[in-house]
């Protein structure tokens, strides 16, 4: 921690238990992401390098069958502004807090992610905790969770000599789980139908290949178009 | 893809997401609100792109026949079922994707 203030000890200890689930999650997940990521063919250098670049766990599992497709720079540059929108909200939450640490403050930015984010805004620090600080070392902390456990999984992919076919699938379970989790908050369920409906039509009409971009833009459209109905079911689900 | 546009992808995508996180506190600074139709859009359209990218990670099997949809589809009712029952995602995606690997490997 170079140009930062001295951290006391219970802001360090407050900090670092805040982050153990974090912890077991994001190297769990990153070595999942390292393990796929291997068997597409590309190892350990290249986890290591694509989870210090990103830094977006859901948004580098997309990207695996993107590098070995060989999809267009444009595709995957459009697809990772979809698939981001979110951290525009994060930005936003954080802004105050971190232009106290001027020189940290773009690593902090970048090592923003979802999980980081809703630490923030559940963490209850007591007297003698530094809350810009806890906040600092929660974001450093994930994110070398991250690289550390996509690093270990392209190592294991690397090392083991079983056959790992089929352990792609994980991505598409870390998604079942997210949409799961959309699906059981009541606003979200239309969010997510129409993203559904929407892909699967797509789909059918377009292929593989050629799907994904005209689903999102569907989905961006759809939901601009039913902003009347769906921003007050919002609201009134974020109130609940 | 080369090793070289394999890297142009992951530094390009680096930038696109460095530029959302950074964006607000660019344009928008401390103490101001986002547009409304903004903060719609990003509250809105995320579980909905999710759900897209639910069908992405799918996308080769549909088009494969029953013998790649099927444990596919297997996977992710077993995924549904373990996270509806237990609420841990590490437990509902590790099973889920051992269960997928037997099923392709022993099964179809």
């Amino acid at each position: 921690m170079v140009a930062a203030p001295k951290v006391s000890r219970r802001t360090w200890r407050y900090a670092l238990i805040l982050t153990l689930p974090t912890m077991f999650s994001y190297i769990f997940v990153g070595i999942a992401y390292g393990v796929v990521l291997q068997q597409a063919g590309y190892g350990w250098p290249w986890a290591l390098f694509s989870s210090a670049v990103i830094v977006s766990g859901a948004f580098q599992f997309v990207l695996v069958p993107m590098l070995t497709a060989g999809t267009t720079l444009l595709t995957v540059a459009v697809t990772a502004l979809f698939v981001g929108c979110r951290l525009l909200f994060y930005g936003l939450a954080t802004v105050d807090s971190f232009r106290k640490l001027p020189r940290l403050r773009p690593l902090l930015i970048h090592g923003l992610t979802d999980e980081s984010f809703a630490l923030f805004t559940t963490m209850n620090p007591g007297p003698g905790v530094d809350r810009q600080q806890v906040m600092c070392i929660v974001t450093f902390g994930n994110v070398l969770y991250w690289i550390f456990g996509s690093l270990l999984g392209g190592l294991i992919g690397q090392a083991l000599p079983v056959d790992l076919a089929g352990v792609e699938f994980c991505m598409t379970a870390l998604f079942t789980t997210i949409v799961l989790d959309q699906w059981r908050r009541r606003p979200d369920r239309l969010p997510v139908a129409v993203g559904m409906a929407l892909a699967l039509l797509f789909l059918l009409l377009l292929g593989p290949e050629a799907f994904l971009l005209p689903a999102l833009a569907g989905a961006a459209l759809c939901l601009s178009l039913g902003r009347r109905v769906l921003a007050k079911r919002l609201a009134e689900g974020e109130r609940e | 893809m080369s090793g070289g546009m394999a890297a142009a992808a992951i530094l390009i995508a680096g930038a696109c997401t460095f530029l959302l996180r950074a964006l607000p506190s660019l344009i928008f600074g401390s103490g101001r609100k986002m547009p409304p139709f903004f903060s719609y859009l990003g509250r809105a359209l995320t579980p909905a792109i999710m759900a897209v990218l639910l069908v992405y990670c799918m996308k080769d099997s549909f088009s494969n026949g029953w013998a790649a949809l099927l444990p596919q589809l297997i996977g992710v009712a077993v995924v549904a079922a373990l996270h509806l029952w237990k609420h841990s995602a590490l437990l509902s995606i590790a099973l889920g994707t051992v269960v997928y690997m037997l099923l392709i490997s022993r099964v179809f």
